[in-house]
């Protein structure tokens, strides 16, 4: 025989009276309900975002002009940094090919109308020099400026991609 | 391992039951322990000691639920350490606020008999928390067998923690009626 009063730590001792059948159901309950509201939430949002991504993807690749699908605007970002390139070189020959020309003028014209005329001439030269200079490396900035922001819209495309994938994998693996 | 093959293996006296049993519910009987202690040492002491009572119990039992019957003997392990470290004073640990909890079922009513069978007691609560419903006997269930904190159970269940102190209140009015049923308190 084991007495007891009856208080709170008798009352707490008791509990051991609590049948088997229930210690064990509570115990099962602790997958189910929990699971499902962060589980249903879970797929709410990657169903959400699956929806966005797919939105996104259309708006970045609607035909637009050149903007065209991820391929296509890989290639025009080849071609525009072609175009820079080229652009870039033929400012380097423009420019000597126009000291070259302008050289020999002011050379002559030194010869005939002295030190300060050659002086202008060198400056005039000079001042041209630059603007063709400034003129090619223009275009070389705008068009590597464009080449670049093409460059980042296609990785960003890229990277909108990767993203749809996993999360189709991962809606793909709750669905199973 | 299945529970069956863990018990057979008590039966044939192998000490692979207690390994396999401390591989299956070694955490499980710590986390028991460890809800009522508050202690890691004390614990794992709690722990040791319920395979040592697995080993002097089976056979002849041959429990039908190995998890309820390990977490019982766990329990009952920490509940008598508990007391024994706090004879003297409440240390105001979370078993301390199970114990302030369970007070409200004995206040208000005068206690019928002086001393009385714990297991006829323990039988009365076997019997009153079956009529509950199963949510409401689940989480008094979490409460005061498993000493599981408010937040647990509130997260085990999906509910907010002001939901399971409402349900817990409710449930103690009833163990309170019930008490007075069976005779316990007038």
């Amino acid at each position: 025989m084991n007495s007891t009063k009856l208080t709170e730590e008798a009352l707490l001792q008791a509990m051991e009276g609590i049948p088997d059948e229930i210690l064990e159901r509570s115990e099962r309950r602790r997958g189910r309900l929990q699971s499902f509201r962060p589980a249903a939430v879970r797929l709410a949002v990657l169903a959400a975002a699956l929806m966005l991504v797919i939105a996104a993807r259309r708006t970045i690749f609607a035909p637009r002009g050149s903007a065209g699908t991820p391929q296509e605007s890989a290639s025009s970002v080849e071609d525009t940094v072609a175009y820079s390139n080229k652009a870039a070189e033929e400012a380097d020959e423009a420019a000597p090919e126009e000291a070259e020309t302008e050289a020999a003028g002011p050379d002559m014209a030194a010869e005939d109308t002295g030190t300060a005329a050659e002086e202008t001439e060198m400056a005039a030269e000079t001042a041209g020099e630059t603007a063709v200079t400034y003129s090619a490396a223009d275009q070389t900035d705008r068009a590597a400026s464009r080449a670049a922001d093409r460059s980042a819209a296609s990785r960003a495309a890229e990277e909108i991609l990767r993203t749809a994938d996993r999360i189709r994998d991962s809606i793909a693996g709750h669905t199973e | 391992m299945e529970d069956a093959r863990i018990i057979d293996l008590y039966w044939q006296r192998s000490e692979r039951a207690i390994a396999e049993t401390d591989r299956k519910y070694g955490r499980y009987c710590m986390t028991v322990a460890e809800n009522i202690l508050r202690d890691r040492e004390d614990s794992e002491e709690c722990v040791s000691d319920t395979w040592l009572r697995a080993w002097n119990s089976m056979p002849p039992e041959r429990p039908s639920i190995l998890r309820a019957f390990l977490a019982r003997i766990t329990r009952n392990l920490s509940l008598d350490r508990y007391r024994r470290r706090h004879a003297q004073r409440r240390g105001g640990g979370e078993t301390d606020i199970l114990l302030d909890e369970l007070r409200e079922c004995l206040e208000g009513g005068h206690r019928v008999e002086e001393s009385l069978e714990a297991a006829e007691l323990a039988a009365c609560i076997g019997r009153w928390i079956k009529g509950l419903p199963q949510r409401d006997g689940d989480i008094f269930t979490r409460r005061y067998f498993f000493a599981e904190t408010i937040p647990t159970i509130a997260g085990r269940y999906g509910l907010t923690e002001n939901n399971v102190t409402v349900i817990l209140s409710r449930c103690r009015g009833r163990l309170k009626q019930h008490l007075r049923e069976e005779g316990y308190l007038q």
